[in-house]
């Protein structure tokens, strides 16, 4: 199976809203696909969808060949997922959290004490994992919201904002380890309003508006398809999602 | 300080924690004119009906002295309302929820803030004053004592201010001790914190208690002239002495209220200036290597998720401030069969605590989707089938609820030498009751979840509740009848043995029929409404 997920005609609607309009996505293993667009646009609905979160009105979504519709579990099996907010347990300590994560994937005890102590380690939470997770800070939080996606190994990831809250470090270890999963054929969903992080991380591109996938491809492609070529990868998402006209806005905020 | 600033952020606290107690069958209640005009109906209706009461019975009962009890009583009565609703909203509170941290970087100074915070906790204790302001004003409008009547609601006004300026100080205080303890403390920190929430729950509920309240009012009319040195009787001290026509000593006592008050206020304003920005407390648990295991859950037979789910549940459960309201049940109603008495010839107070402990399993059951608030998000995402949410869930709530059923049942089997049949029939009964308890409650707490995680968070909604109450106490008194009838009746043709066996019969039928519905409940988990997913 070459992809790793596939949405066929994907819709979904929130009363009168179109969250999802008719969306086809085909993401291979071993590549990092970043969906853009600005708030709104239908990202995280899409994520959430491809979880099996939220039902699609219409449309199919295949995991690794498997329909979420039919086989939920089975596909959450295969994927790490991080949240645009983190949900944890506040009641929790950092390592009681990682260690129900892994528990709740079936890892076994020696595997889960061997993945969480290397990844305290790397993410610089060594020394605060015994602390209530009511006490962290956002950042913190965030690395614990990453390590309980990666912990288990999955074939896929899904990514909503990863890098929100990061100090430096912790960024690049992300934007680091990210590369070299993908080269492992781990297949990386990744929403993010970092545009510089999309353009070096991903492999291609899909610019999300109002619902609807508005452009497709490698960045490189993107910036020819906006007739852009030495563009930024920002000028090119505001032209395309017609928001690019800001000079306007500027010149009414400084009135 | 600027009054109009202090008025604007009083109604603005008072909008935030009154919208704060979420709960769709109030929402119209989320405005502050309508809680002002249910004080003054209130105040209304409560003085009509008084001043009618008392030309109804005034011939054959003398209510003088009663009254005048409860006036000299009505101002420390204001102070103790409004400094319990204070400290009973600050401790159901979530930390960040705190409201100094919402307007702490606002170019307000801690005198408005103390000011605004005092009125606003005020706000909230109009209504069941005024109901009580306006049935004494009744009373007193017959018996022609208007004037002592108005001495001591306005006494009993500077009572509602010295309980706000005393909550104020000691919401400060609080964050500031609890912050520094949990600090030093961690573990023995959080086992600390539930167990003063309950007890202060407790006390409340103890404090609310009519028979409790009515004790104290005596002991206070009859005693009160003794402790003049403690500064919350002064204005009850100063209504007494209106009343012995001791316009001095009246006078010097309201004199130190007020000075009282100002003193409170003070201190208020200087501990939130001291502790204008709160730390959160980063509490350590333990310092030790972290070793997994593979655990007595599933050894067991419960699968890796199942046995995850249920530990997590433990592990939070006893260290929300929240579940402090769910571990008073049992401890409430074994309190009151103690007060009661035992006695093995009335079955219904010995009913009594373990009804407590069936109440605390199904509230525990009910409560359990809810309590995962936010968090619910880590149980839809992972690969967990429903079902093993479900028995993990259960499993909590039997650990939690089982062993103080069985501490229960061997204390009561001493404490009134039951027979050995009668053990075993109590036994059996009270444990397929319980089982019913939390099987019903997962199907109501599924249904009805509440996610919100506001100052005393209910974790599921209020028709869920009554739904939930109605169905496990039906289950319960069905599967139940045969002993009833027995203890009751000694009807010939059923002896305890067989009572006991058809109540285990019934017991297995409703349990797994039970269990069918909340398999089929849960397995609606992900596409139930309000989920914060």
């Amino acid at each position: 199976m070459d992809y790793a997920i596939i949405l066929e005609s994907v819709s979904k609607r929130f009363g009168d809203v179109w969250a999802v309009r008719d969306l086809n996505l085909r993401i291979k293993y071993g590549r990092v696909y970043g969906l853009l667009g600005p708030n709104g646009s239908g990202k995280s609905t899409t994520m959430k969808m491809i979880l099996g979160l939220v039902k699609p009105d219409s449309g199919e979504i295949l995991v690794d060949g498997i329909d979420v519709s039919k086989n939920p579990v089975e596909v959450r099996r295969m994927i790490g997922y991080v949240p645009e907010t983190p949900r944890l347990y506040d009641y929790l300590t950092g390592i009681e959290y990682l260690d129900f994560i892994g528990e709740a994937y079936g890892m076994s005890p020696e595997e889960r004490k061997r993945r969480i102590e290397e990844f305290l380690e790397a993410f610089e939470l060594k020394g605060r994992e015994n602390e209530l997770i009511s006490g962290y800070s956002r950042g913190m939080k965030q690395k614990i919201a990453l390590i309980a996606a990666l912990i288990h190994r999955p074939k896929i990831l899904i990514l909503d904002e990863p890098l929100s809250g990061l100090d430096p470090r912790s960024a690049r270890i992300v934007k680091d380890l990210l590369n070299k999963l993908k080269e492992e054929g781990v297949a990386v969903i990744l929403s993010t309003h970092i545009l510089e992080i999309a353009d070096a991380l991903c492999d291609e591109i899909a610019i999300m508006y109002e619902g609807r996938k508005l452009a497709e491809g490698r960045p490189k492609e993107l910036r020819e398809m906006a007739g852009m070529p030495g563009s930024t990868l920002e000028e090119v998402f505001l032209k395309l999602t017609g928001t690019e006209d800001l000079k306007e806005v500027i010149e009414a905020l400084v009135r | 300080m600027n009054p109009k600033l202090v008025l604007k952020l009083a109604a603005i606290l008072s909008l935030s924690s009154l919208r704060a107690k979420k709960g769709n069958a109030v929402s119209r209640w989320r405005s502050l004119k309508l809680i002002m005009a249910s004080a003054l109906a209130g105040f209304s209706a409560s003085t009509a009906i008084a001043y009618h009461l008392y030309s109804m019975v005034s011939t054959e009962f003398d209510l003088s002295q009663p009254l005048l009890r409860f006036l000299s009583f009505l101002p420390l009565l204001s102070i103790m309302a409004v400094l319990f609703y204070g400290i009973m909203f600050e401790l159901g509170r979530d930390p960040s929820l705190s409201s100094i941290h919402a307007v702490n970087w606002l170019p307000i100074t801690p005198t408005e803030y103390v000011v605004s915070s005092t009125l606003s906790t005020i706000f909230f204790t109009l209504p069941l004053l005024s109901i009580l302001w306006g049935g004494l004003l009744g009373l007193s409008a017959a018996m022609r004592v208007i004037q002592l009547w108005v001495f001591s609601a306005a006494l009993s006004v500077l009572g509602m201010m010295i309980g706000g300026s005393i909550t104020e100080v000691l919401k400060a205080l609080m964050s500031r001790v609890s912050s520094s303890m949990y600090r030093r403390r961690g573990r023995m920190a959080i086992v600390l914190r539930v167990a003063s929430t309950t007890a202060l729950i407790i006390l409340f509920m103890l404090a609310m208690n009519v028979n409790v309240l009515l004790r104290v009012l005596s002991w206070l009319t009859g005693t009160v002239e003794m402790i003049w040195a403690l500064p919350l009787f002064w204005l009850s001290l100063a209504v007494i002495r209106f009343i012995q026509v001791d316009p001095a000593s009246s006078a010097t006592f309201s004199a130190l209220s007020i000075g009282f008050f100002a003193a409170m206020l003070k201190l208020g304003i200087i501990v939130r200036e001291r502790y204008w920005a709160p730390s959160e407390p980063s509490i350590r648990l333990s310092s030790g290597e972290y070793v997994p295991r593979f655990g007595l859950l599933r050894r067991l037979g419960l699968s890796p998720a199942e046995s995850a789910i249920a530990r997590k549940d433990l592990r939070t459960f006893f260290r929300r401030r929240e579940t402090a309201s769910l571990i008073v049940i049992p401890i409430m109603f074994i309190m009151i069969f103690l007060i009661s008495g035992p006695d093995p010839e009335k079955i219904f107070v010995i009913g009594q605590p373990i009804a407590g402990i069936l109440l605390f399993a199904m509230m525990l059951s009910s409560t359990s989707i809810g309590r995962e608030g936010s968090g619910i998000l880590n149980l839809l995402a992972a690969p967990i089938r429903t079902s093993e949410i479900m028995r993990g869930k259960l499993t909590s709530t039997l650990i939690l609820s089982a062993p103080p059923l069985a501490l229960l049942l061997a204390a009561l089997s001493l404490v009134l030498n039951l027979r050995p049949e009668a053990i075993i029939a109590l036994t059996i009964g009270s444990y397929i009751a319980l089982l019913e308890s939390s099987i019903i409650g997962l199907i109501f707490g599924v249904r009805y979840p509440d996610f919100s995680t506001v100052p005393r968070a209910r974790f599921i909604t209020q028709m869920g509740m009554l739904l939930c109450m109605a169905a496990t106490s039906a289950a319960v008194a069905a599967t139940l009848t045969p002993l009833i009838i027995y203890k009751l009746f000694h009807p010939q043709f059923l002896d305890l043995y067989t009572a006991t066996a058809i109540t285990a019969a019934i017991g297995a039928a409703v349990s797994i029929a039970a269990y069918k519905a909340a398999s089929r409940s849960i397995s609606q988990l992900y596409s139930m409404r309000g989920a914060p997913i």
